[in-house]
């Protein structure tokens, strides 16, 4: 006599073995397009974020052109920056020449030389930004010129909070460029953090020494935290250094009381 | 009725060698044919072989039954082991002459060559794979006094195609091979051997694609065939007296059909 239902079980169990590599294939086939489609969704949207990325760095790169060219503007005439300060405010009322301004930068060499002169004869009228122009003759006399208008122009548009000085510590964080510091240790010093101020002085005095308007800041920058006698220590071996007449009259108001 | 019907069905498949059960398939009929004609030329030996399962017995046996009323003709389905016996046996039964001692192969040769017989007799050799080297080299020697004849069978091994070589190449004029069936041939048996029980709803249940997966599982080996469709109206039989809602009874279901494949070991489960 059969067992049927003993049978029936060992029918089934076969069936199950018998659809085993078809499951199996079929599994295989599934998870292998998957990963297929996966893999190309994945490489189109990295694809995307690549060019996003390119499309950020091209705008970085843009803006650091400003601030390269920014940089510059301190190094070569450290000691026209009160004057710059003061033309600065004067060029702020002139926005539509900054736009100008980008667009030359981004055309050859050979057109933009002309352009720029043609601009400095715009501007000639404005005696201050002639003096600029004076003083920056030196290593790529125009181009160099009209793009510290800009960026003068556009950080001290922005200049009054803090996050303006935090962008430029960054820059200086890049580049290391004294003009950057004193900048920042004026700034700071406007805003009345004088240990800030202080700070950055002594960054800007270590990097270069002879920067009349660093050591000013340094010495105010001690008197306003209480260390008026450090203050004088310096500003007296500083006169004797440089001979600074700026310097001399700070030490004598200090030293009389005029200045706190 | 139908409960009935499938236990006659499956009884039609019981594995034994009849030769009522011989069922005329085109090819086999060919083959039955060119076995008869070989036996009634002068030849001293015929070879059937094949492998298990494909007819050879059933041959055999429809060869002794068709011939025995003409012919001098003796069937040994058992292979006759001891060479005294198989000498004796051939004496009392070609001869006609009764041994109560010992008969060795020098005596019965001397007896046979000096039988005055017409008519040669024919001996049916079954699984003669079974026989010694030895004896079958003997039997060799006894066709060739031309006073005997023999239809021997083999099953078609390595082994039996040695001994096919060694002993009879020369020797035998005529070799038949039996092969399994074809897939329309496999139908066919199946079909006309429920007809001729008279289960005509049972042969109407085989449908080709039904018959092609028994062909896949028995290869069209016979004996595979009766095996499997014996278990398979065991099991309708089964469940025509338990759950009757179970089953079709139009058409032969393919879980039974593999089930009782598992049942006789044509798959594994």
């Amino acid at each position: 006599m059969l067992n049927i239902n003993e049978l029936e079980k060992r029918w089934f169990v076969y069936k199950i073995k018998s659809y085993t590599p078809y499951l199996i294939i079929t599994i295989l086939i599934l998870l292998t397009s998957s990963l297929l489609l996966f893999l190309f969704y994945n490489d189109n949207s990295l694809k995307n974020k690549v060019s996003i990325e390119k499309k950020e760095v091209k705008k970085f790169e843009t803006h650091e052109t400003y601030v390269k060219i920014a940089d510059k503007v301190p190094t070569t005439a450290p000691v026209d920056i009160p004057k710059i300060k003061n033309d600065i405010q004067k060029v702020v009322l002139q926005p539509s020449l900054n736009f100008i301004d980008n667009v030359v930068i981004n055309k050859p060499e050979t057109s933009k030389k002309k352009i720029i002169k043609e601009k400095i004869i715009e501007v000639k009228p404005e005696p201050i930004i002639e003096k600029i122009i004076e003083v920056k003759i030196n290593p790529e006399p125009i181009i160099e010129k009209i793009p510290v208008e800009e960026n003068v122009s556009l950080q001290i548009n922005k200049q009054n909070t803090s996050n303006d000085i935090n962008l430029v510590i960054k820059r200086f964080k890049t580049n290391n460029n004294p003009a950057l510091s004193l900048f920042i240790a004026k700034k700071y010093y406007e805003i009345g953090n004088f240990n800030q101020a202080y700070n950055y002085a002594l960054i800007t005095n270590q990097l270069n020494k002879d920067i009349e308007e660093s050591w000013i800041i340094f010495s105010k920058s001690l008197v306003k935290l209480n260390k008026k006698d450090k203050a004088v220590e310096v500003l007296k071996q500083y006169v004797e250094y440089s001979n600074s007449s700026r310097a001399e009259i700070l030490l004598s108001n200090i030293i009389s009381g005029k200045f706190k | 009725m139908k409960s009935d019907i499938f236990d006659i069905s499956k009884d039609v498949f019981l594995d034994t060698v009849n030769a009522k059960d011989y069922i005329e398939l085109d090819r086999v009929s060919i083959f039955y044919q060119s076995l008869t004609d070989s036996v009634l030329k002068p030849l001293k030996m015929v070879l059937l072989y094949g492998k298990p399962g494909t007819g050879k017995s059933m041959f055999l046996t429809k060869l002794h039954n068709d011939l025995s009323a003409t012919k001098k003709i003796h069937l040994y389905k058992t292979p006759i082991l001891d060479e005294n016996e198989f000498y004796k046996t051939l004496a009392q039964d070609l001869l006609s002459i009764a041994y109560d001692g010992e008969l060795n192969f020098t005596q019965f040769m001397k007896i046979l060559n000096n039988s005055l017989s017409d008519e040669i007799p024919i001996v049916l050799l079954d699984e003669a794979q079974l026989y010694s080297n030895s004896l079958m080299e003997k039997i060799r020697l006894l066709s060739d006094t031309r006073k005997v004849k023999f239809v021997i069978t083999l099953h078609k091994t390595d082994k039996e195609d040695l001994i096919a070589k060694e002993h009879f190449q020369t020797r035998i004029w005529e070799t038949i091979e039996l092969k399994n069936s074809s897939s329309s041939e496999l139908k066919f048996y199946i079909q006309k051997k429920l007809l001729k029980a008279n289960c005509f709803d049972a042969a109407s249940m085989f449908q080709d694609d039904k018959v092609n997966l028994i062909y896949k599982l028995t290869k069209g080996n016979y004996r595979d065939t009766n095996k499997l469709l014996y278990t398979l109206f065991q099991i309708y039989s089964w469940y025509e007296e338990y759950t009757p809602g179970k089953i079709n009874k139009n058409k032969i279901s393919n879980k039974i059909i593999e089930m009782s494949a598992i049942h006789v070991g044509l798959l594994n489960a």
